[in-house]
């Protein structure tokens, strides 16, 4: 199948590429920014070299709350546009991609797996979600 | 603020002098401390007064990570199953998932003499919550505890190896 496992000693150049965290840069579609999140979202990922990931983005806009726990419209509206999921990574260097194998997400229903072609250019590492136009731009934080 | 003696941007080791306090100058014990936090550690569990937090099931999950340019990243998902009838959750369903949820991200600063560590959170899934948690930090072994100042909450975290 091609897969590595990113554990254990032998990490090969690129596994050692993602290893580290990376600042969110922003989404295109088609070369557009990505609707949605606001002007400015942050986000971050992060590869561990024991194998493990975790990921979020956060659209910018206020969250508000007026009592002590959200009412079910403010955590809907908290949830939109929000990624945070955690889990193991395995990368795929034949394919080009690596796929996020989710532990655990804040997204109710989402997939246990993500799969994205990957892409290093300088400081920069692009993900896509195979047959899109999506672009998910990160930058190494130094 | 004023009174944090020294807070440590960790690695980059940015010592912020808030105050006029010469104690707070740049010195290799807060390296050492400030290394110990990198890296991505496993949530074990939560626990008050001794006893397991309830509302995340028998076998929540979750991570932290630290940096050492000093940006963190925490996330706990209870172990549960939420269920959703459409393409997007309702407001119902996106409560029961938000419920007990840990998800922020943003920097860190240590100060080494209080023995606390700061997440100062730029983005987190639950609205409304302050920017800034302050944690007690205690290094035991392969784990870390970080205690809520002034409770007798323990959250456990364990090194990934």
């Amino acid at each position: 199948m091609g897969a590595v496992q990113v554990s254990g000693h032998s990490k090969s150049e690129v596994a050692q590429r993602f290893c580290g965290a990376w600042r969110y840069v922003g989404t295109t579609v088609d070369g557009k920014p990505r609707p949605g999140r606001g002007a400015n979202p942050k986000g971050l990922i992060h590869y561990d070299p024991s194998g493990y990931m975790s990921v979020q983005v956060a659209p910018d806009r206020e969250r508000k709350k007026a009592g002590n726990t959200p009412t079910p419209e403010e955590a809907q509206a908290a949830l939109v546009e929000y990624t945070a999921y955690f889990g193991t990574y395995t990368i795929d260097e034949k394919a080009g991609t690596v796929t996020h194998h989710r532990q655990g997400s804040v997204q109710p229903g989402d997939a246990p797996e993500v799969v994205r072609c990957y892409e290093f250019a300088g400081d920069r590492l692009i993900l896509r979600p195979p047959g899109t136009t999506h672009e998910i731009v990160w930058e190494r934080i130094k | 603020m004023r009174s944090i003696g020294a807070l440590v941007l960790p690695a980059v080791l940015l010592v912020t002098s808030l105050g006029a306090d010469p104690a707070s100058a740049q010195s290799p014990p807060q390296a050492e401390v400030a290394k110990k936090f990198f890296g991505a550690w496993r949530y074990v569990g939560t626990w008050i007064d001794g006893k397991p937090r309830a509302g995340r099931g028998a076998n929540p999950k979750g991570m932290i990570y630290y940096d050492p340019s000093g940006a963190m990243a925490a996330q706990i998902a209870p172990d549960r199953h939420v269920k959703m009838v459409g393409p997007e959750p309702t407001p119902e369903e996106a409560k029961a998932a938000l419920a007990d949820y840990v998800a922020y991200f943003g920097t860190y600063t240590i100060d080494e003499r209080a023995g606390t560590v700061t997440h100062h959170r730029q983005g987190n899934v639950q609205p409304g919550d302050r920017p800034d948690l302050v944690r007690s930090y205690e290094f035991v072994g392969d784990r870390m505890i970080l205690r809520p100042v002034g409770s007798k909450q323990e959250v456990v975290w364990e090194r990934f190896k």
